[in-house]
This record gives C-alpha cells, structure tokens and sequence, in this order.
C-alpha cells in the first residue's frame, strides 16, 4: 500500500515544478482552432453586408462546440452567428466554411462552385487543403499554425492582410 | 496511512485547481490578440476516440481524432502469488493438507494439490468503427496463456506446471459517446462477450497419472456463458490535466454445457493522467473490483470416491479426513469471489505529430493495496499491461 501511494506521489510531484513554469497561455486545441480561424476572418476583407457573419461547420460537432465561444462577437460590423451543416450536402450562403476530413470528396465536388463566391474555405486537415482549401489551421508541436493558398483566396476576390500571411506557417502563391 | 492519503489526495486536486485556474477564460479567449493566440500553448482535445474504443481498462483519456478506424493490441500480465482467506495471508503450509500425518485432519480449508504461482497472461487485438462522431463499433479477440505451478502431497506430484493456451471469448460492443461541454464527455458503452472460449481445456494432474483431466476454473479459457458487459465512462480535463471515472460490469446469463457459471464482476475506477509535454503523459489510476463465486460446479473437477485417496494402494485414510471432494482451492466453487482495489501507475507515449498522430503506447502496472478473497483463494501479486493503439 505504501508502495503504491509512494509511486503516485512521485508521478505527482514530478509534474509539479512544469505546471507552475509554464506561463504562456494555455488553450484546449478546438478551441484554440476556433479563435484562430475568427482571427483570420478579422483579418480578411469582406464585400460590404450588413447581414451576420456566419462560419459554417460542415460535420463537425466537436469544432462546433469550440465556436461557440465567439458566437455572439462581432466581426467587421457583424454579428458572429455559427451553422452547423450536419449533411452531406453543403449551403454555402455564409462567410466561412470549415471542412473535416470526412466531408473531403464533398468538398472537390463543391470546390469549383465555391472557388467563384466571396467564402473563405477553412481546414485543419492537410489532405483538405491539398486539395484546395484556402486557408489550413493546424497544430505543431505545441503551438497553432496557419498556412494560406493565396491564390484561391485571390480567386474568389477575398483580401487578407499582410499583417496576418506574414504569420503563416507557408503561403502558396 | 490516512494522512498519506489525504495528503495525496489534496495534493492532486490543487494541482488540478491550479493548473485549470491557469487556464485563460473563455470571455478573454474571444479577445485574444493573434500574438498572443499563436504563442499560446495548445493542448490536445480530451475525448479520446481511440483509447475509449480500443483501451478497454477504463483509462480513456488523451485525443480527440477524426479517424475512423481505430486499432489497439494490448498485452496484459496478472501474476498470483500466495494466498488469503478473507483479509488475512495464509501459508501455503496452512494451504496444504499432508494427508500421511496422522494430526492434520482435511479441513474444507486445506487441500492435497495447492497451486502456488498462477501466472495469466492475455494479448488481445481490438478493433473499432465509427459509425458517426457519437457511435461506435468495436470486435475484441483475446488469446490466453495460463500457467500453475503446484506443490501436492501426493508423490510423484510433489512439484508440478500446467499450461493451458488458446483464444478467448470474442465481445462485441457498441459505444455511444456524449459530450457534456467543451471539457467533458460521458461515454456508455454495451457489450456483449460470446462463449468462444475454450471450457475444456484438460492437462495431466495428480488426479490421474496417466490421462488429462480437466483443468481448474481458473485454467479454462472462457466462461462458457453469453455474458453482458456495460460500462459507463466519465472524463473531463482541466489544464493539462484529464481526469475520470468509470463503472464497469460483466453480467453472466444461464449456465455453461459444465453446469457452472463464473460471478459476476463490477469494476469502478477513478483515475488522472497530466501531460507532462505533447508526447510523454504519466497517470495513475485506483481501481475498485468485486467479483462473485461461482454457481454450480463442474462435476469433472470434484474426486469421486474412489479415487479420494490421494495414493492408490497406501495406507488406508480414514473417510473422515477424506470426505472432502475438492482437491484443490481452485476446484471449490465458493472460493472464488472477493474485493479489491487495486493502485496502477502508467504512461503513456505518442507522438504527437505527422503520421503517427494517432498512435501511442501505453503502459502501466500496479498491484492491490486490499485484497479480501473468499478465501483461502490464491491472490493476486502484481499487474502490468502494455497497449498499442493506431487509428486511421
């Protein structure tokens, strides 16, 4: 019995000292997606409306749950509203639309049609992005990262701020 | 002992209030600068599809994926060494009975085979599907070693190892998975295990010299029976910290084709795991287990009269000392079933990038801090197990 309360109290105390070192703020990893991905929207120039700004999340409930942090905010004079799309099929009245891996054959069926409207594609998956998604938000190591296919995002007239690409992880021209 | 409970105990939920209250709340998360968001270290997602689906022992902590298919091969060691009779260590001395000493009457507490070092080991392969973000599917495949070690009075048997080997009983599970909020979820699952297993295994023991007699209970490889396994699993997570509960239970139904059917099991753990950086995450783990004695018996286990006298052609023991039909603890229905709880140390390892994002080795090992067996039983010594789990 000692024994095992002995190891225990070791495994404890062993993480004790790195808890109280860390001082960067700590986010859980959805939720840190989300404030990214509503950063970048901050950052992008949008066609004048006066209608919400919606974020569309296409078969995703656990990113879902992680919007609902912003939902509410503001951005660009608008109220921030959150879809969640629970079909196969995608509505794509919104701003920006975030694509799971599982919705990607969905997505190269749909792509040409959303290349020609003012929506920002989103990712975190890789493969997604591969295959035309604008904008690619992921975690390395411990830290968030982006990477921008600035010319589909060119394509369908949106702007991003330079301010924002020159924190991205790669840019494609 | 108290005190060191208490203070471990304290110690663990400061460290967890701590480290949630270092987290940002959510009013400030919306506010965050870009700076400040990119510099911000990320934590991994709590619910971790893979290990609730393919863990199996209630430790479902770490990632959340969006695989589909997950997999998991896990290798468990159980090692029973001794015995008890309720709380209290018993002998192997006390354990044996030496029928040729006139002054050491057979008891329902001794016994002329006594299996010493029990040794169980089990790899099983799990697999499991997603259905949708909230069910699952899972199949698991056990395959068992077992091996006794004895002492006997009888001669010729004085020292003697049986193994027995083979697949167990196959389960098949449905899970469904519920999200409390962003940082905790409850996870019910229902399976259900098929009598795959082997209840026939037989092997060469001092009850006959010459043929393989069946085996114990604890050599068979299956319980014989349609058994229901629900369990219910809590996690949540604060910081770098993930925490939870869990209830397990195993409900048999009807009796075997050998007449018998093991108890029933309930298992309840609590359990933390921190993460010391993205790839390396130690735990620790209580559990809590209560099992019954068997129902029924298997016929071919008890001796029959004239085969009572442990030496054929020796001196004559009196009926008395011999009217017992159990040789051993490990034949005898009512000396199974008991508590105990049981402290597990573990650690589990991924990394946590590129391809192998969603894998991770864990391991763990422990032993009991209580035991009280309906007795005398052999106890368990010590656990370890070692799991691989892969999804894509």
């Amino acid at each position: 019995m000692k024994k095992c309360l002995f190891w225990a109290l070791c495994v404890l105390l062993s993480t004790c000292p790195i808890s109280a070192a860390n001082d960067r703020p700590v986010i859980e990893e959805n939720q840190g997606k989300a404030l990214l991905i509503y950063n970048i929207a901050k950052f992008t120039e949008w066609p004048p409306a006066t209608t919400p700004f919606v974020f569309t999340l296409w078969n995703d409930d656990a990113l879902a749950d992680a919007f609902e942090i912003i939902e509410g905010q503001e951005t660009q004079g608008r109220k921030v509203e959150i879809n969640r799309q629970n079909k196969d099929s995608i509505a794509v009245d919104c701003q920006v639309i975030v694509i799971p891996k599982q919705q990607l054959q969905q997505f190269i069926e749909v792509r040409d049609e959303l290349d020609k409207l003012p929506t920002l594609t989103v990712t975190t998956e890789p493969n997604v992005f591969e295959a035309g998604a604008m904008i690619l938000v992921e975690v390395i190591d411990d830290h968030l990262a982006f990477s921008v296919n600035l010319a589909a995002v060119k394509a369908s007239g949106l702007e991003i701020s330079g301010n924002l690409l020159r924190h991205a992880e790669v840019v494609n021209f | 002992m108290k005190t060191i409970k208490n203070y471990l105990l304290a110690y663990l939920f400061l460290a967890m209030g701590l480290s949630a209250f270092g987290q940002t709340p959510p009013v400030d998360l919306a506010n965050m600068s870009l700076g400040d968001l990119l510099n911000a270290k990320i934590i991994r997602s709590y619910a971790d599809h893979a290990a609730f689906k393919t863990g199996g022992q209630g430790a479902p902590l770490g990632y959340l994926d969006s695989s589909r298919f997950h997999f998991s091969t896990s290798y468990v060691k159980v090692r029973f060494d001794g015995y008890m009779d309720g709380t209290d260590d018993v002998s192997i001395n006390d354990v044996l009975w030496p029928w040729y000493e006139a002054d050491s009457p057979r008891t329902d507490e001794n016994f002329p085979v006594v299996p010493t070092v029990i040794t169980q080991e089990a790899v099983q392969f799990k697999g499991a599907y997603d259905l949708s973000e909230q069910w699952s599917l899972s199949l698991s495949i056990p395959y068992i070693r077992q091996e006794t070690e004895h002492v006997s009075s009888k001669p010729g048997f004085d020292e003697f190892t049986i193994v027995s080997e083979g697949f167990g009983d196959v389960e098949l599970a449905a899970t469904w998975l519920h999200r409390l909020n962003q940082n905790s979820s409850i996870l019910v699952n229902l399976g259900f295990s098929l009598p795959t297993g082997s209840i026939d295994e037989k092997g060469r023991t001092p009850k006959d010299a010459n043929v393989d007699t069946q085996l114990p209970y604890t050599m068979q490889l299956g319980s014989g029976t349609y058994d229901i396994k629900p369990s219910i699993v809590y996690s949540g997570a604060a910081g770098d910290w993930t925490y939870g509960a869990n209830l397990n239970m195993t409900l048999r139904t009807g009796k075997n084709d050998r007449d018998y059917r093991l108890g029933n099991v309930y298992q309840a753990g609590i359990w933390t795991r921190y993460a010391l950086t993205d790839w390396i995450q130690p735990s620790f783990r209580i559990d809590g287990i209560v099992w019954g004695d068997i129902s029924g018996e298997d016929e071919d286990l008890a001796l029959t009269l004239p085969e009572q006298n442990p030496v054929p052609n020796s001196p004559p023991v009196p009926y008395s000392q011999i009217g017992l039909p159990y040789p051993a603890a490990v034949v005898k229905p009512d000396n199974f079933g008991g508590t105990k709880l049981l402290a597990l140390v573990g650690l589990r390892l991924k990394d946590p990038r590129g391809r192998l994002e969603n894998t991770f080795l864990e391991l763990e090992a422990g032993a009991p801090f209580y035991q009280d067996l309906n007795g005398p039983q052999p106890s368990e010594d010590w656990r370890f197990s070692a799991s691989f789990v892969f999804s894509f």
